[in-house]
């Protein structure tokens, strides 16, 4: 197993230099980089000074060991914008983003698996065709336009929840202020909600679907057949017999699904303004603060590629049946 | 079996606490109580929201819109220009130009303390404008980056306690306009603390101070009732990001938030038949144009080097129905590149008439027209690429087949840097109130940074030669009139407009917008 993990971790280094290089030549794909720093009236002058200032003179293989050895040291210089070290400025988002992952991971998985089962014991009922019209319109629906639906729907005409914000939960936890946490939970879950339920449509209408899928296969199999010819009840048949075994492709995805959700919530972060990593890095791209995207780009991608040897290494212990050789 | 049906009820138990938690606390909040004028501005915070978050606070740094619109309520400066394009007094009392010509003399106020007891003085100007033009500190904002060099800057001296000189390389007509965009901060905490420390929590002598900032999510100032000044009626602001456009206007229907800036066109209907809420467009100073580059290559770059072709495509365009169909009928068209009240009133722009800019191509030798691209930046500017596209199709209208390409703005600005711009394209130059000059300078001369369609003129190389000479201000008003005449009849761009910004507010506040997109609340009060 050590071996395995050994391998693993080598694969994810190659990976990470992998999008470490992708980062890093973003910032060259519009040509010279420095003229996105100085202002639009800058004489040649200052536009040569800013190229030294930046270090954009210095030959790009320099440019980039430079960059890959800091990056290393979890160091991507300063936000030209912020003045702070970049990837502080990242890491202050992060429980923002976790937030709404665990929010979304919530929403895409508390539903599903009630509705993928229920699906798969009632199939070709109406039950049945209804959750699968509804998953497939739930992947279907842009995300953008989804949360500006549940604005306008939920916040604006019902007036039920508040449309953007964030009343921070995660902060008080970690820092032991119960106190603040307890009195900001109401008002937390109440900004949570909209961005969440948003975040996790897509993950929950395609969890669905694999749940009922994953049921199916199982619930066709020798040891179920045994089962219910030895008068097992059926509720036990699919709960205690089949449901555990079905999970087990639900699990593998579920990490995937969080590294997913985390990377993905920019579109989600931007429309209900929450403060998470994705508004960051678009803000970032936007303000040429590419020491802030870059930060922001490979943090995400580390997690990513954590969470999925996280995932590799359970699986063995999900499935007896696995090995790793 | 038993394990599983408890576990679920306990699931589902704490589900119901929680939502109920939520849902609790929301109808408290629904409830309220009617309040005074006076209570509504000591107890309502005035929420605003702009467009994106602010980034730093460290005077030097600071560069866009949004972060100078805060600033503005902390830092004094030692001018301002208000509302009506006037500069006033603030941290000076008054100002003069020497009779070398090169220096300005500010005679400053005796009363003004920062908040951590400094006394503002003549050290305090002098020790600002030395940090900013300090080059180790390799400061990217607008003040060292822009405004310095736009004065060629030398520095300050100190007079006495409380006057200063300002020198700078040569003549500068306009330095207290200039002047009244840096921001006094004290010595003793900003040499005391580090550089993270001042951008997140600055000291300024201004009627404001920060409370709260939470990153990507709101700024909180609080008034400082020990404010030299007239102290602002409202207590509390609160600046909220809103990155997506339409998030925003959902929070000024609610009622949630009470200002929000960068309003799409297309939104204005919406909010002008809400009750509760209304929307505010002013004139804004950026001039949007199309370029016409004279030593652009490939189709069309032969033809727009003459001045007949410019003419022409200028009247070949109907930019009141453009502005019409696109932008709700704000905006006016332009005719030449100066905002008001410098504007001369000679200028007027050329008149829609594609009968007359067909005549013009066939004397320049186009009786067929022409091809030639048009470049232009994408959500850069208000309605840029549409803009673009509707002149295209004017221009196709007389035989131009003007071939319009959008570009990415990061692309797109690097072009412009380097001047690797096609015949035609679509820009937005920011200008100011202060002169018809700092509006002109953009042409200074066929090698300036700013002169992207690579324009000269043999009269206006003369004229700009006499008025660095001329300090009269009757005279100097004489040769800017005559400048603005000569862009106009050599038309070096087809004029568009002046950029509206488009703003909408609560009725419950008294307050209107600026031509210069600073969002100035210190004079702001709730009203019923």
């Amino acid at each position: 197993m050590f071996k395995y993990i050994g391998r693993r971790l080598g694969q994810s280094i190659i990976v990470m230099l992998g999008v470490s290089l992708l980062a890093f030549s973003v910032l060259f794909l519009s040509g010279d980089p420095t003229y996105l720093y100085v202002n639009e009236r800058a004489s040649a002058e200052q536009i040569q000074e800013m190229r030294h200032q930046l270090g954009f003179d210095k030959p790009i293989y320099v440019q980039y060991w430079d960059f890959i050895s800091n990056a290393a040291r979890g160091d991507f210089g300063k936000s030209l914008r912020y003045g702070q070290p970049a990837m502080e400025i990242v890491l202050e988002r992060f429980p923002a983003t976790v937030e709404l992952t665990m929010v979304g991971m919530f929403v895409a998985l508390v539903f599903a698996i009630p509705l993928g089962i229920l699906a798969a014991s009632k199939r070709n009922s109406i039950l049945d065709g209804g959750t699968m019209v509804l998953a497939m319109v739930g992947q279907s629906i842009p995300g953008y336009w989804f949360g500006l639906m549940l604005i306008l729907i939920v916040g604006v005409h019902w007036r039920l929840l508040p449309i953007s914000g964030r009343v921070p939960l995660l902060e008080p936890l970690l820092h032991g202020d119960f106190g603040l946490f307890f009195s900001s939970l109401g008002d937390g879950i109440r900004h949570l909600i909209l961005p969440g339920v948003a975040s996790g449509i897509w993950s929950l209408s395609r969890n669905t679907r694999l749940v009922r899928s994953s049921m199916l296969e199982v619930l066709g199999v020798d040891y179920i057949t045994t089962a219910r010819s030895k008068g097992v009840p059926e509720r036990k048949v699919v709960m205690k017999h089949a449901f555990r075994n079905a999970m087990i492709p639900v699990v593998t995805i579920v990490g995937l699904e969080v590294g997913f959700l985390l990377s993905g919530n920019i579109v989600i972060e931007n429309v209900f303004a929450w403060p998470g990593i994705g508004r960051l890095i678009i803000f970032a791209i936007n303000q040429k603060d590419f020491n802030v995207v870059q930060a922001g780009v490979i943090t995400l991608a580390f997690f990513f590629v954590m969470l999925n040897l996280l995932v590799d290494i359970l699986y063995t212990w999900l499935d007896p049946r696995i090995r790793y050789n | 079996m038993r394990k599983g049906l408890a576990f679920g009820l306990v699931a589902a138990l704490l589900m119901v606490g929680l939502l109920t938690t939520a849902f609790a606390g929301g109808q408290q909040d629904q409830a309220g109580e009617e309040m005074t004028v006076a209570e509504m501005n000591e107890s309502r915070p005035l929420e605003i929201g702009m467009p994106n978050g602010i980034t730093t606070f460290e005077p030097n740094e600071i560069s866009t819109k949004t972060d100078v619109s805060v600033a503005e309520h902390i830092f004094d400066k030692l001018l301002n220009l208000n509302a009506e394009k006037e500069l006033e007094p603030m941290l000076a009392t008054s100002w003069e130009l020497l009779d070398d010509n090169k220096t300005w003399r500010f005679e400053l106020r005796d009363d003004v303390n920062f908040p951590d007891g400094e006394h503002f003085t003549a050290e305090t100007v002098k020790y600002v404008i030395d940090r900013g033009l300090d080059k180790s500190y390799g400061w990217k904002g607008n003040t060292p980056g822009y405004i310095f060099p736009s004065l060629a800057l030398k520095g300050a001296k100190v007079v006495d306690d409380y006057t200063v000189d300002i020198m700078t390389g040569g003549y500068q007509p306009d330095l207290p306009g200039y002047i009244s965009e840096i921001f006094i901060h004290p010595k003793a905490y900003y040499e005391e603390n580090s550089l993270e420390t001042v951008a997140t929590k600055p000291l300024g002598s201004g009627p404001y101070e920060i409370k709260e900032w939470v990153k990507d999510d709101h700024v909180t100032l609080v008034r400082r009732d020990d404010y030299w000044g007239d102290t602002p009626t409202i207590k509390t602001l609160i600046f909220r990001p809103f990155p997506e456009s339409s998030t925003a206007v959902a929070e000024l229907i609610n009622g949630t938030i009470d200002v929000i800036s960068k309003v799409p066109p297309d939104q204005a209907p919406l909010i002008d038949k809400t009750n509760g809420v209304e929307m505010r467009t002013v004139n804004g100073g950026r001039r949007i144009y199309i370029g016409f580059q004279q030593t652009a290559d490939g189709p069309g770059s032969e033809a727009v080097r003459d001045v007949r072709v410019r003419r022409a495509l200028n009247m070949a365009v109907d930019i009141d129905a453009i502005l019409n169909s696109l932008l709700y009928g704000r905006g006016e068209r332009e005719g030449g590149m100066v905002n008001p009240p410098h504007k001369s009133g000679d200028i007027k722009p050329y008149p829609y008439d594609p009968e007359r800019a067909k005549e013009l191509l066939a004397e320049a030798g186009y009786p067929n027209g022409f091809k030639v691209e048009l470049a232009t930046p994408s959500g850069r500017y208000t309605k840029d690429k549409e803009i673009a596209l509707a002149v295209g199709d004017y221009l196709k209208k007389v035989g131009v087949d003007a071939e319009v390409i959008p570009y990415e703005w990061s692309v797109y600005v690097s072009m412009i840097k380097q001047k690797e711009l096609p015949p035609l394209y679509l820009l937005g130059t920011g200008s100011s109130f202060l002169s018809a000059w700092y509006d002109l300078s953009d042409l200074v001369s066929v090698d300036a940074a700013t002169n992207y369609v690579n324009w000269q003129n043999d009269e206006w190389d003369r004229l700009v030669e006499e008025l660095q000479v001329t300090y009269d201000t009757a005279e100097r008003k004489k040769i800017t009139d005559k400048l603005q005449m000569i862009v106009h009849e050599d038309a070096p761009w087809l004029f568009i407009y002046m950029q509206v910004d488009w703003y909408a507010k609560s009725t419950d506040v008294d307050w209107e917008p600026r031509g210069d997109e600073i969002m100035d609340f210190k004079h702001t009060s709730f009203k019923k």
